[in-house]
Protein backbone atom coordinates (compact mmCIF):
# COMPACT_ATOMS: atom_id res chain seq x y z
CA UNK A 1 0.00 0.00 0.00
CA UNK A 2 1.17 3.52 -0.85
CA UNK A 3 4.31 2.35 -2.68
CA UNK A 4 5.81 0.99 0.53
CA UNK A 5 8.52 -0.86 -1.42
CA UNK A 6 9.66 2.29 -3.22
CA UNK A 7 13.13 3.29 -1.87
CA UNK A 8 12.12 6.95 -1.98
CA UNK A 9 9.05 6.28 0.17
CA UNK A 10 11.18 4.23 2.58
CA UNK A 11 13.65 7.11 2.76
CA UNK A 12 10.82 9.54 3.51
CA UNK A 13 9.41 7.28 6.21
CA UNK A 14 12.76 6.86 7.91
CA UNK A 15 13.24 10.58 8.46
CA UNK A 16 12.69 11.70 12.08
CA UNK A 17 9.29 12.96 13.15
CA UNK A 18 9.21 16.61 14.26
CA UNK A 19 8.27 16.94 17.92
CA UNK A 20 6.38 19.88 19.44
CA UNK A 21 8.14 21.84 22.15
CA UNK A 22 7.13 20.56 25.61
CA UNK A 23 5.11 23.61 26.64
CA UNK A 24 3.13 23.92 23.39
CA UNK A 25 0.20 21.80 24.62
CA UNK A 26 -0.20 23.95 27.73
CA UNK A 27 -0.06 27.12 25.65
CA UNK A 28 -2.69 25.81 23.22
CA UNK A 29 -4.99 24.72 26.04
CA UNK A 30 -4.64 28.09 27.82
CA UNK A 31 -5.30 30.16 24.69
CA UNK A 32 -8.11 27.98 23.31
CA UNK A 33 -10.07 27.72 26.54
CA UNK A 34 -9.88 31.51 26.95
CA UNK A 35 -12.18 31.69 23.91
CA UNK A 36 -15.94 31.35 24.35
CA UNK A 37 -17.55 28.18 23.04
CA UNK A 38 -20.04 28.83 20.28
CA UNK A 39 -23.47 27.50 21.22
CA UNK A 40 -27.13 27.87 20.23
CA UNK A 41 -28.00 31.02 18.26
CA UNK A 42 -24.39 32.17 18.26
CA UNK A 43 -23.51 28.95 16.42
CA UNK A 44 -26.07 29.76 13.70
CA UNK A 45 -24.89 33.37 13.39
CA UNK A 46 -21.26 32.25 13.29
CA UNK A 47 -22.03 29.71 10.58
CA UNK A 48 -23.94 32.31 8.54
CA UNK A 49 -21.02 34.73 8.87
CA UNK A 50 -18.58 32.00 7.85
CA UNK A 51 -20.72 31.24 4.80
CA UNK A 52 -20.96 34.91 3.94
CA UNK A 53 -17.29 35.63 4.42
CA UNK A 54 -16.26 32.69 2.22
CA UNK A 55 -15.32 34.14 -1.17
CA UNK A 56 -16.76 37.56 -0.24
CA UNK A 57 -14.81 39.26 -3.03
CA UNK A 58 -16.66 37.19 -5.64
CA UNK A 59 -20.01 37.79 -3.98
CA UNK A 60 -19.39 41.54 -3.90
CA UNK A 61 -18.24 41.55 -7.52
CA UNK A 62 -21.37 39.60 -8.56
CA UNK A 63 -23.59 42.10 -6.72
CA UNK A 64 -21.84 45.04 -8.39
CA UNK A 65 -22.18 43.39 -11.80
CA UNK A 66 -25.91 42.81 -11.21
CA UNK A 67 -26.29 46.48 -10.25
CA UNK A 68 -24.49 47.69 -13.36
CA UNK A 69 -26.54 45.36 -15.60
CA UNK A 70 -29.71 46.62 -13.89
CA UNK A 71 -28.78 50.24 -14.60
CA UNK A 72 -28.02 49.48 -18.24
CA UNK A 73 -31.25 47.51 -18.58
CA UNK A 74 -33.16 50.52 -17.19
CA UNK A 75 -31.42 52.87 -19.62
CA UNK A 76 -32.20 50.74 -22.64
CA UNK A 77 -35.83 50.10 -21.78
CA UNK A 78 -38.55 52.05 -23.69
CA UNK A 79 -40.22 54.98 -21.97
CA UNK A 80 -42.60 53.59 -19.39
CA UNK A 81 -46.26 53.58 -20.14
CA UNK A 82 -47.98 55.50 -17.31
CA UNK A 83 -51.59 54.84 -18.40
CA UNK A 84 -52.17 52.49 -15.47
CA UNK A 85 -50.84 55.11 -13.07
CA UNK A 86 -53.21 57.73 -14.51
CA UNK A 87 -56.21 55.42 -14.26
CA UNK A 88 -55.32 54.62 -10.65
CA UNK A 89 -55.03 58.31 -9.81
CA UNK A 90 -58.39 59.05 -11.42
CA UNK A 91 -60.04 56.19 -9.55
CA UNK A 92 -58.59 57.47 -6.28
CA UNK A 93 -59.78 60.98 -7.10
CA UNK A 94 -63.27 59.79 -7.79
CA UNK A 95 -63.32 57.71 -4.64
CA UNK A 96 -62.23 60.64 -2.50
CA UNK A 97 -64.28 63.25 -4.45
CA UNK A 98 -61.14 65.29 -5.06
CA UNK A 99 -61.23 65.33 -8.87
CA UNK A 100 -62.60 68.92 -9.04
CA UNK A 101 -60.14 70.35 -6.57
CA UNK B 1 -14.55 7.79 34.89
CA UNK B 2 -12.31 5.36 33.02
CA UNK B 3 -8.53 5.83 33.02
CA UNK B 4 -8.35 6.10 29.27
CA UNK B 5 -11.57 7.67 27.98
CA UNK B 6 -12.28 7.55 24.28
CA UNK B 7 -12.12 10.65 22.10
CA UNK B 8 -15.89 10.49 21.75
CA UNK B 9 -16.42 10.49 25.54
CA UNK B 10 -13.98 13.38 25.92
CA UNK B 11 -15.68 15.38 23.17
CA UNK B 12 -19.05 14.93 24.89
CA UNK B 13 -17.50 16.57 27.96
CA UNK B 14 -15.80 19.28 25.88
CA UNK B 15 -19.23 20.20 24.49
CA UNK B 16 -20.24 20.91 28.09
CA UNK B 17 -17.21 23.17 28.54
CA UNK B 18 -14.97 20.68 30.38
CA UNK B 19 -11.43 22.09 30.08
CA UNK B 20 -9.79 18.97 31.55
CA UNK B 21 -11.29 16.78 28.85
CA UNK B 22 -10.05 19.25 26.24
CA UNK B 23 -6.56 19.14 27.77
CA UNK B 24 -6.50 15.33 27.49
CA UNK B 25 -7.51 15.56 23.82
CA UNK B 26 -4.80 18.13 23.08
CA UNK B 27 -2.11 16.06 24.82
CA UNK B 28 -3.23 12.97 22.94
CA UNK B 29 -3.43 14.43 19.42
CA UNK B 30 -0.91 17.28 19.44
CA UNK B 31 2.22 15.27 18.49
CA UNK B 32 0.65 13.96 15.29
CA UNK B 33 -1.08 17.26 14.45
CA UNK B 34 2.14 19.19 14.99
CA UNK B 35 4.19 16.75 12.89
CA UNK B 36 1.77 17.10 9.95
CA UNK B 37 1.70 20.91 10.16
CA UNK B 38 5.48 21.14 10.65
CA UNK B 39 6.23 19.02 7.60
CA UNK B 40 3.70 20.81 5.42
CA UNK B 41 4.59 24.34 6.49
CA UNK B 42 8.31 23.87 7.05
CA UNK B 43 8.56 26.44 9.83
CA UNK B 44 8.16 25.72 13.52
CA UNK B 45 6.27 28.97 14.20
CA UNK B 46 3.81 28.35 11.36
CA UNK B 47 3.24 24.76 12.50
CA UNK B 48 2.50 25.99 16.03
CA UNK B 49 0.07 28.56 14.61
CA UNK B 50 -1.74 25.88 12.58
CA UNK B 51 -1.98 23.56 15.60
CA UNK B 52 -3.20 26.45 17.76
CA UNK B 53 -5.84 27.38 15.17
CA UNK B 54 -7.02 23.79 14.77
CA UNK B 55 -7.36 23.06 18.49
CA UNK B 56 -8.97 26.44 19.15
CA UNK B 57 -11.60 25.54 16.58
CA UNK B 58 -12.12 22.18 18.26
CA UNK B 59 -12.85 24.06 21.51
CA UNK B 60 -15.04 26.84 20.09
CA UNK B 61 -16.90 24.67 17.56
CA UNK B 62 -17.10 21.50 19.68
CA UNK B 63 -20.85 21.23 19.09
CA UNK B 64 -20.31 21.05 15.34
CA UNK B 65 -18.76 17.61 15.73
CA UNK B 66 -21.25 14.80 15.16
CA UNK B 67 -20.02 11.27 16.02
CA UNK B 68 -22.21 9.71 13.33
CA UNK B 69 -20.34 11.64 10.62
CA UNK B 70 -16.92 10.22 11.51
CA UNK B 71 -14.35 9.84 14.26
CA UNK B 72 -12.89 12.76 16.18
CA UNK B 73 -9.46 12.09 14.66
CA UNK B 74 -10.88 12.51 11.14
CA UNK B 75 -12.70 15.73 12.14
CA UNK B 76 -9.56 17.15 13.74
CA UNK B 77 -7.54 16.03 10.70
CA UNK B 78 -9.83 17.98 8.35
CA UNK B 79 -9.62 21.11 10.48
CA UNK B 80 -5.85 20.81 10.68
CA UNK B 81 -5.41 20.15 6.95
CA UNK B 82 -7.54 23.21 6.12
CA UNK B 83 -5.67 25.39 8.62
CA UNK B 84 -2.31 24.20 7.27
CA UNK B 85 -3.29 24.67 3.62
CA UNK B 86 -4.62 28.18 4.38
CA UNK B 87 -1.40 29.10 6.17
CA UNK B 88 0.60 27.47 3.36
CA UNK B 89 -1.12 29.65 0.75
CA UNK B 90 -0.49 32.76 2.81
CA UNK B 91 3.15 31.93 3.32
CA UNK B 92 3.84 30.97 -0.32
CA UNK B 93 4.67 34.54 -1.25
CA UNK B 94 6.94 35.17 1.70
CA UNK B 95 8.39 31.71 2.11
CA UNK B 96 12.09 31.40 1.61
CA UNK B 97 13.87 28.13 1.77
CA UNK B 98 15.79 27.90 5.01
CA UNK B 99 19.42 27.00 4.68
CA UNK B 100 20.47 23.48 5.46
CA UNK B 101 22.28 24.51 8.62
CA UNK B 102 19.12 25.95 10.14
CA UNK B 103 17.19 22.80 9.31
CA UNK B 104 19.96 20.67 10.75
CA UNK B 105 20.01 22.70 13.95
CA UNK B 106 16.26 22.37 14.33
CA UNK B 107 16.29 18.65 13.67
CA UNK B 108 19.09 18.21 16.16
CA UNK B 109 17.08 20.12 18.78
CA UNK B 110 13.87 18.22 18.27
CA UNK B 111 14.93 14.69 17.53
CA UNK B 112 18.16 13.89 19.30
CA UNK B 113 17.32 10.18 19.57
CA UNK B 114 16.67 9.56 15.90
CA UNK B 115 19.12 11.85 14.17
CA UNK B 116 22.17 10.77 16.12
CA UNK B 117 24.61 10.72 13.23
CA UNK B 118 25.56 13.56 10.92
CA UNK B 119 24.67 11.52 7.83
CA UNK B 120 21.21 10.86 9.17
CA UNK B 121 20.76 14.54 9.90
CA UNK B 122 22.03 15.51 6.47
CA UNK B 123 19.61 13.10 4.78
CA UNK B 124 16.74 14.39 6.88
CA UNK B 125 17.66 17.96 6.00
CA UNK B 126 17.79 17.07 2.30
CA UNK B 127 14.34 15.51 2.48
CA UNK B 128 13.02 18.47 4.43
CA UNK B 129 14.35 20.91 1.85
CA UNK B 130 13.07 18.92 -1.12
CA UNK B 131 9.67 18.60 0.56
CA UNK B 132 9.42 22.34 1.05
CA UNK B 133 10.00 22.93 -2.66
CA UNK B 134 6.86 20.96 -3.58
CA UNK B 135 3.54 22.78 -4.12
CA UNK B 136 1.43 22.84 -0.94
CA UNK B 137 -1.15 20.27 -2.08
CA UNK B 138 1.52 17.77 -3.19
CA UNK B 139 3.35 18.30 0.10
CA UNK B 140 0.18 17.64 2.07
CA UNK B 141 -0.48 14.44 0.12
CA UNK B 142 3.09 13.20 0.72
CA UNK B 143 2.93 14.03 4.43
CA UNK B 144 -0.42 12.30 4.95
CA UNK B 145 0.31 9.20 2.84
CA UNK B 146 4.02 8.60 3.41
CA UNK B 147 4.93 10.20 6.71
CA UNK B 148 1.65 9.64 8.55
CA UNK B 149 0.87 6.45 6.62
CA UNK B 150 -2.75 7.23 5.84
CA UNK B 151 -4.30 5.28 2.98
CA UNK B 152 -5.04 7.21 -0.20
CA UNK B 153 -8.81 7.28 0.47
CA UNK B 154 -8.19 8.54 4.02
CA UNK B 155 -5.88 11.29 2.74
CA UNK B 156 -8.44 12.18 0.06
CA UNK B 157 -11.16 12.48 2.70
CA UNK B 158 -8.94 14.72 4.85
CA UNK B 159 -8.03 16.94 1.91
CA UNK B 160 -11.55 17.03 0.46
CA UNK B 161 -10.32 15.61 -2.85
CA UNK B 162 -11.11 12.60 -5.01
CA UNK B 163 -8.81 9.58 -4.50
CA UNK B 164 -7.63 9.85 -8.10
CA UNK B 165 -6.60 13.46 -7.50
CA UNK B 166 -4.54 12.42 -4.48
CA UNK B 167 -2.90 9.63 -6.48
CA UNK B 168 -2.02 12.18 -9.17
CA UNK B 169 -0.50 14.50 -6.55
CA UNK B 170 1.56 11.61 -5.15
CA UNK B 171 2.85 10.53 -8.57
CA UNK B 172 3.97 14.08 -9.43
CA UNK B 173 5.48 14.60 -5.97
CA UNK B 174 7.48 11.33 -6.10
CA UNK B 175 8.79 12.14 -9.55
CA UNK B 176 9.86 15.63 -8.49
CA UNK B 177 11.39 14.49 -5.18
CA UNK B 178 13.36 11.76 -6.94
CA UNK B 179 14.81 14.28 -9.40
CA UNK B 180 15.74 16.79 -6.69
CA UNK B 181 17.19 14.25 -4.25
CA UNK B 182 19.25 12.51 -6.97
CA UNK B 183 20.56 15.83 -8.26
CA UNK B 184 21.44 16.91 -4.73
CA UNK B 185 23.23 13.60 -4.10
CA UNK B 186 25.25 13.89 -7.30
CA UNK B 187 26.28 17.44 -6.47
CA UNK B 188 27.59 16.37 -3.07
CA UNK B 189 29.42 13.20 -4.11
Amino acid sequence: MNNAEDPLVQQLRSSPRPQPRPDLAAQIIRQATALPQITGWRQHIQRALDELSYGWQFKLASLALCGVLGIFAGQWQDTTDDTELLVSAQLLDSALYTEDL
Amino acid sequence: MTDNPTDEALMARVCEGDQQAFAVLVERHLPRAYAIARRVLGQQADAEDAAQEAFSKVWTHARDWKPERGSFAIWLGRILVNASLDLGRRQTARRQLGDADAVLAQLADHAPDHASSYICQQQAADIEQALQRLPTQQRMAVVLCYFEEHSNPQAAALMGLHVKAVEGLLVRARKQLRVWLNRHREEHV
